[in-house]
């Protein structure tokens, strides 16, 4: 799928594990994931359940988590639905708009594999068309387990290496 | 703006004085000091039946013998294909299924494989937060399943007895 | 007048045309040669004793390897009089069959689905184009020697090699073999039609509205042809949510369907499974327990409050007033925790099963669905102080979208789309099944055929259901909620498979091959939340249906777009969907 870039450009990968980056990244890696922006991607019935985690009982809004309708302001993209082969180059469009640090939550059976459409029209899993961080089982989730893997996707970022070196060890560990 | 069924003066004064707008954020203020229904998750869950289809898992008997006698049911009753069973005697005799592979990213958690057992060996339990990072741990084999039901085996036991007058 | 009348006026009128005639499950079916169906469908509509103004459902059938091959059928109904009928054509691969859409313009899209899936070639249609699958995809996915997943390709890695497809899969002209992949902006280029004389004026201009927008309700691509900001035409392609599940269906036994079923209309799914159980049961010859069809009214009723208190949020949510949605989704957690706590699951329920439900009311259900009907009036109160009398909402939604009765039943529209336009009928009243004709309610019909009038019934229906799923409550029997036959439903008490040789024989059979349907074919239909839900199977006498097509009210609903939003502007066009509630996966299929 290419490099998946982390959205600092020349800065990424650069600097050694030491305590002054490795504060820098956290700082940047909290301002990331307590501030995620999905699109707005209802595809099918997970959408609804996005949909109710977005509203009052199960608000997403405590996470930061606000929903906006256009790719170039969003951070991950919810792929809440069957993906059909007639709608792949959309999803594909619409990742490449989306600008970095991007992230992606596959969330449902049909998003994941197809699940029970393994027919003629239906993509078999959305990573064949973009790469995924984070899957969220379920036909549909539950809203709870929504924010699960919202909750996974956040501790992911938080591992994150962005302005360190990605294959040295972090100075000080065992 | 016309109001149909008002008489002029009071057209004249809710459009004037924003009436019903105003009745409408009068509403809204009204649910600044009541309880609200937002739940607190990850602390707080919202409520579950005893019917709930979450994540599956086998069962065993309280003796420690595992339930499932690989006769297929499940796997025959499926919409999506997504058990494959191998089955072989066991040593003692009894047959015992050597490979159950439940895809869960094919499941469509209908509640089908639950009810075509005939010894109540796959069951759906309460769980549904098994989001994971990698597809393929998503593929559950079947020592990842008795490992479930051992975990859950206590919330599913209590399920299924409450459930039972209806099964 | 009588069905022997009826048949002797319609063979005399077109002697010697008329192949067969038979009743099949309470429908009377007329075979009939291709040639005549245009004048044979005119005179049904326009013959005083008839007036069958209503075209149900329009679908292609395939025979293969019978020939001729094809088979084109009609449901058509009489709303003045309230009856049924079935039309039915045999053509052959390479013939063609004259259009019904100067007749009905609701036949305008079941021809283009036909075309797209079969192959078949209706003369004079405007625009026959492809509508589910894409330009340049070979093949037609529902004939039988078509494989279920399709030829193999980079999106489905199961699909049959592409060197086994057969010649006639092909088209005549095909370049290249395989099926061209989808390109997104195609479809804006398949949907221009460039102007007479060549050039365009300055003001002129095509606009892209989705399939990803937030107002869109789902997967949608409407390509705008503007002049300004009017809409001189709009081509809504549809499509992205097409998943081929007439076509699983083929490969399902019947209770396999059922979770199918589910995912057409997501946000009701109780109704689907009613609609889809009541056809097989036709088929069967079969009534479900009164206990088990009581509880199926009240679940489809508490899912036609859960449909329209989202498209009641989700209207103005859309027009900019965010707090409906939020309200209305409050009361939709309570409907969706007691369906939970019924079915198991919030929204896909397949709770439905050949014969009645799958298992019997829980305690304690009764007295939280009477708490909720007490709670529930109240708070619709509160949606129509926030919104009802609001005069941007008003001005947004009075006088705009106008449907006339004669054009909402020319295009087969449905539920309150129709009712909305003062044409007063439901299935529920009208053609009653289950037991609604033992319910008490009100139908609800408003005049002005405007997108607030539309709002407005379903509002007041919600209200209607309420009180339907009171007297449910209160007339409910004891019983079983299954029929007795093994041979056909798990029993509902699962213990005997434990204790009794016979009972576990059964078991076995039912839930691995499942039970065979004996032969022939059922149209059955319900008054759905968008309108009329239908299911037509027909059964070759195995466990698997030979074909089930599902006649989605949305799908012909959206047909009304290019109607209403002609002349309209933009910011009306998000108003006309809202308005008309559809939900894509019924659409799309």
């Amino acid at each position: 799928m290419g490099e998946r870039g982390l959205g600092l450009g020349v800065l990424e990968g650069r600097f050694p594990n030491n305590i002054l980056f490795t504060t820098v990244d956290s700082v940047i890696n909290w301002s990331r994931r307590s501030a995620l922006w999905p699109e707005t991607f209802g595809i099918a019935c997970c959408a609804i359940e996005m949909l109710a985690s977005g509203c009052a009982r199960y608000d997403l809004d405590r996470f930061g988590i606000v929903f906006r309708a256009s790719p170039r302001q969003s951070d991950v993209m919810v792929i809440a639905g069957t993906v059909t082969k007639k709608f792949a180059p959309v999803v594909k469009l619409l990742y490449d708009q989306m600008t970095e640090p991007r992230w992606v939550i596959a969330m449902g059976t049909c998003a994941i594999s197809g699940g029970v459409y393994n027919t003629y029209a239906v993509v078999q899993g959305s990573e064949l068309i973009v790469p995924v961080d984070v899957y969220v089982p379920g036909c549909p989730p539950r809203p709870e387990a929504l924010m699960h893997g919202f909750l996974l996707l956040q501790e992911k970022i938080k591992k994150a290496k962005v302005l360190r070196r990605p294959d040295e060890e972090t100075a000080g560990s065992a | 703006m016309s109001y149909p069924g008002l008489s002029y003066l009071r057209q004249s004064a809710r459009t004037a004085f924003l009436g019903e707008l105003l009745f409408g954020m009068a509403l809204t203020f009204r649910y600044f000091f009541r309880t609200k229904v937002t739940i607190n998750y990850p602390f707080e869950k919202g409520p579950l039946s005893p019917r709930f289809r979450g994540e599956h898992a086998l069962r065993r008997y309280p003796n420690g013998e595992e339930r499932c006698i690989a006769c297929k049911l499940c796997e025959a009753v499926c919409p999506a294909q997504a058990i494959t069973i191998e089955a072989e005697p066991r040593d003692d005799g009894s047959r015992r299924a050597t490979r159950y592979d439940l895809d869960m990213v094919k499941c469509i958690y209908c509640g089908m494989c639950e009810k075509a057992c005939p010894v109540d060996a796959i069951v759906e339990g309460p769980n549904f937060e098994y989001a994971t990072e990698t597809r393929e741990e998503l593929y559950y084999d079947k020592e990842k399943l008795l490992a479930n039901g051992e975990r859950w085996e206590t919330e599913i036991a209590e399920r299924l007895a409450r459930d039972a007058p209806y099964r | 007048m009588s069905e022997p009348d009826f048949r002797a006026r319609i063979e005399e009128r077109f002697a010697g045309r008329v192949r067969e005639a038979y009743s099949s499950h309470g429908m009377l079916t007329l075979v009939v040669d291709k040639e005549i169906i245009g004048e044979l469908c005119r005179f049904l509509k326009e013959d005083g004793d008839n007036r069958f103004d209503y075209l149900s459902d329009l679908c292609g059938v395939d025979y293969h390897p019978d020939t001729p091959r094809f088979e084109v059928v009609y449901h058509l109904y009489s709303i003045p009089h309230r009856h049924r009928l079935r039309l039915k054509c045999r053509l052959g691969e390479d013939e063609s069959i004259p259009s019904v859409t100067a007749v009905w313009g609701t036949a305008g899209w079941h021809e283009r689905e036909a075309y797209d899936m079969y192959g078949i070639v209706f003369d004079g249609h405007p625009d026959l184009r492809r509508i589910y699958m894409w330009e340049g995809f070979e093949g037609y996915p529902l004939r039988k020697d078509f494989p279920v997943r399709g030829y193999k390709d980079d999106y489905n890695p199961f699909g049959e090699e592409e060197a086994e497809r057969p010649a006639s899969q092909a088209r005549a002209s095909a370049a290249g073999q395989h099926s061209k992949p989808p390109r997104f902006h195609q479809s804006i280029a398949t949907a221009r039609v460039e102007p007479e004389g060549g050039a365009r004026a300055t003001k002129e201009m095509f606009l892209n509205l989705g399939p990803q927008h937030p107002s869109t309700h789902g997967v949608l691509q409407l390509v705008l042809d503007l002049e300004g900001e009017i809409i001189e035409r709009v081509d809504p392609i549809i499509g992205y949510l097409h998943r081929g599940t007439e076509k699983l269906a083929e490969g399902f036994t019947y209770t396999q369907v059922f979770p199918l079923t589910d995912r057409l209309d997501y946000l009701c799914q109780p109704s689907n499974n009613q609609a889809y159980a009541l056809a097989v049961e036709k088929l069967l010859g079969i009534e479900a327990p009164e206990r088990a069809q009581y509880i199926r009214v009240m679940m489809t009723e508490l899912s036609r409050i859960s449909g329209h208190l989202l498209i009641s949020g989700a209207l103005p949510m859309d027009l900019g007033a965010l707090t409906a949605l939020l309200y209305t989704m409050r009361e939709r957690e309570m409907i969706l925790d007691l369906l939970e706590m019924i079915t198991g699951a919030r929204m896909h329920t397949s709770y439905c099963r050949v014969g009645g439900v799958r298992e019997d009311l829980p305690e304690g259900f009764v007295e939280r669905a009477e708490e909720f009907c007490r709670i529930f009036p109240r708070r619709i109160v509160d949606y129509e102080r926030l919104v009802a009398e609001n005069r941007m909402f008003l001005k947004r939604t009075r006088g705009i979208g106008v449907i006339s009765a004669e054009n909402a039943i020319d295009l087969g529209l449905g539920g309150p789309n129709l009712r909305g336009s003062g044409v007063d009928w439901d299935m529920r009243r009208d053609n009653p099944y289950e037991i609604y004709d033992r319910l008490d309610f009100d139908v609800i019909v408003r005049d002005g055929g405007d997108c607030y009038d539309r709002w407005e019934c379903r509002m007041e229906e919600m209200k209607v259901s309420v009180k339907i799923i009171e007297q449910c409550l209160r007339q409910m029997p004891d019983g079983p909620v299954k029929v007795d036959m093994p041979e056909i439903a798990f029993p509902l008490d699962k213990q005997l498979v434990k204790s009794s040789m016979e009972a576990l024989i059964h078991h076995f059979k039912v839930a691995a091959h499942g039970f065979k349907v004996p032969k022939g074919e059922a149209y059955s239909s319900i008054e759905a939340p968008k309108g009329e839900l239908g299911f037509y199977i027909i059964s070759d006498g195995s466990e698997k249906p030979f074909r089930v097509k599902v006649r989605a009210p949305s799908f012909i609903n959206l047909q009304a777009l290019h109607l209403i939003a002609k002349n309209g502007y933009i910011a009306d066009i998000i108003a006309f969907l809202g308005s008309l509630d559809p939900v894509m996966a019924e659409v799309d299929k």
